[in-house]
Order: structure tokens, then sequence, then C-alpha cells
């Protein structure tokens, strides 16, 4: 189990936006958007699991990005 | 004909090594983390040390096999090596049922057969490596966990070469041969995140010719075993 901290999600989501050529600018409107919207999701959840996390953060990247939802879900399924 | 049996056999050897998914797949993780943390200078050069790392140690095992059964040949002929060939033959037709049912795990993704504290150690190396030295030993280190699939590979291909090098002398170039292009699909891969593919791009072509690798391994490592039987017992 591990305790998260914002500012590791939105490192890990930097670097992930850079790899796929998002541009900074709106790599950041889209990093800020989607940690918005998943505190507003999971903000009743007792219990928050790292699937569910993960989960909830490649749905709100999809709206975004294809590829950068892609890549956060499925970076730990490719070896 | 024993020639083309030979050179059929190194075909078919090169084959199986280019399509083997474990290096390319923490090649692609390795680029994405690269070109995502660094300027893309510098993640050209880190990648391009990852792919000499993964070439050296892939030469190395090769070129120490070569020279064992170089060694096993001359010291061991007189005691016949039907049961060396019978031995290899087993591992082959094994090999060649694990990478149909075996070689990715079941469920979504391509993971692989690899223990997962390896992948996970694996990922942990492609996520930090800084320097060129980094990149280098974790291209070594990708292509071990593989060396069940490749080395019996090895000592066949080390044998075929010093059979045709005993009638064809040049033949022990195919040694370099060997060693090279396996490695062409690496620096494909580097191309292509060059020209602006990315991870997602390397990990949804993984995942569609996920089927189609595991029968192609099958498929030739049963044509090698076949080569084996009709053509050298």
């Amino acid at each position: 189990m591990h305790s998260y901290n914002e500012a590791e999600i939105r490192r890990i989501l930097k670097i992930d936006a850079k790899a796929i050529g998002i541009p900074s600018g709106a790599a950041e409107v889209f990093i800020e958007r989607t940690l918005k919207a998943v505190k507003q999701t999971l903000k009743n959840k007792k219990i928050i699991t790292d699937n569910d996390l993960e989960r909830a953060i490649a749905k709100e990247l999809k709206k975004y990005n294809a590829d950068f939802a892609y890549v956060y879900e499925n970076r730990d399924k490719i070896i | 004909m024993s020639v083309f049996i030979s050179l059929g056999i190194i075909v078919l050897s090169i084959l199986i090594m280019t399509f083997l998914t474990l290096t390319s797949g923490v090649f692609a993780l390795f680029n994405h983390y690269a070109y995502g943390k660094y300027s893309r200078k510098k993640a050209e050069t880190l990648t391009f040390y990852y792919i000499l790392g993964s070439e050296t140690m892939s030469s190395c095992v090769f070129l120490s096999v070569y020279l064992l059964v170089a060694i096993a040949v001359a010291d061991l002929s007189h005691l016949g090596t039907n049961i060396m060939t019978w031995i290899l033959l087993g591992i082959i037709i094994a090999l060649a049922f694990i990478s149909l049912f075996f070689y990715y795990r079941h469920g979504p993704g391509t993971r692989l057969f690899i223990p997962r504290t390896v992948a996970n150690s694996l990922l942990h190396h492609a996520k930090t490596a800084k320097t060129r030295s980094d990149a280098f030993t974790l291209g070594a280190l990708s292509s071990t966990p593989e060396l069940i699939f490749t080395l019996p590979l090895y000592i066949i291909t080390s044998a075929e070469i010093l059979q045709l090098s005993t009638t064809h002398p040049g033949s022990s170039l195919l040694t370099v041969f060997y060693i090279v292009v396996p490695t062409i699909p690496l620096f494909i891969e580097r191309w292509r995140f060059h020209l602006g593919h990315n991870l997602a791009d390397a990990a949804r072509s993984r995942i569609h010719n996920k089927n189609f690798t595991r029968f192609f391994l099958c498929l030739n490592y049963f044509l090698i075993a076949f080569l084996i039987i009709s053509f050298r017992f």
C-alpha cells in the first residue's frame, strides 16, 4: 500500500505529458483539471485503493488526450 | 544441402531473437521516461547507450557460448554428439510450447512471463536511469531474463556456424550477422520515437501483435526442431 502525494502524481503526469508531446502549457491545464475532478470524485470514498485512484485519473485524462490516459493506465502492463 | 539447412536454422534463430519482446518493451519504457525527463538530445544519447548495453551483453553471452561449443565439439567429439542433440531438441520443443502458452501472462496488456519483482525492478531502472552508464546497464540487464529462450538458440547456432566453417571458412562472419541483426528492431523503434511516436503507440502495437508473436515464436521453434530431426540425426 502506498501513500500518494499530489506533488508526486503531478510530477509523474508532467513526465508522461512531455514524453507524449503535449505542450507544457496544455499539460498543466489538463493535469490541474484532472486532479480537481479526481478529488471531487473520490472525496466521499472512505477507502481509496491504488486501482481506484489510477482509474479515476485515467478516466479524467481520457477527456483531454487518449494517449496520455492510455500511458498512465498501462505503463505497468507493458512488460 | 547441409549449407542451406544450417543457414535455415540460423535465420530461424535470428527471427526468434528479433521477435522476443522484453528488451524492446523495456526500451519503449526507457525511451518514454528519457523523453519525458530530459532534453531530446540527451534522451537520444541515453537510448543509444541502452542499445549498446543490450548488444554488448548479447554479444558477450553468444561469443562465450560459441567458444564453449567449439571446445566441447573438439574435446567431446569422440563421445558422439547425439545425446546433446537430443537434449537440445527436447529443450527447443519445450520452448515452443512455453512460448505459445506462457510467454505472455494472462490478463490485459503484454505482461511477460518474468517474475513481477524482476519486471518492477526493470521498470524502476527505466524510470530512474540518468547517465550513459545507467542506460548501458539497463540495456545489458534487460536481455538477461530472456536467456532461457535464447541460450539454447546460441548453442545450436554456434554448432551450425562451426559446422559450416569447416567447409566454408568465411562462415565465421555469420557470428557478426547473428549478433547485429537482432538489434535492428531497437534502432527502428528508436527512430520511430525520434519521429514522434510515443509509448501509447508502442504499447498498442504490442497488444495488437501479441497473438501473432506467440504463434510466430512457437512456429519457429518447431521449425528448428523439425530441421534438426530431419537433417541432423
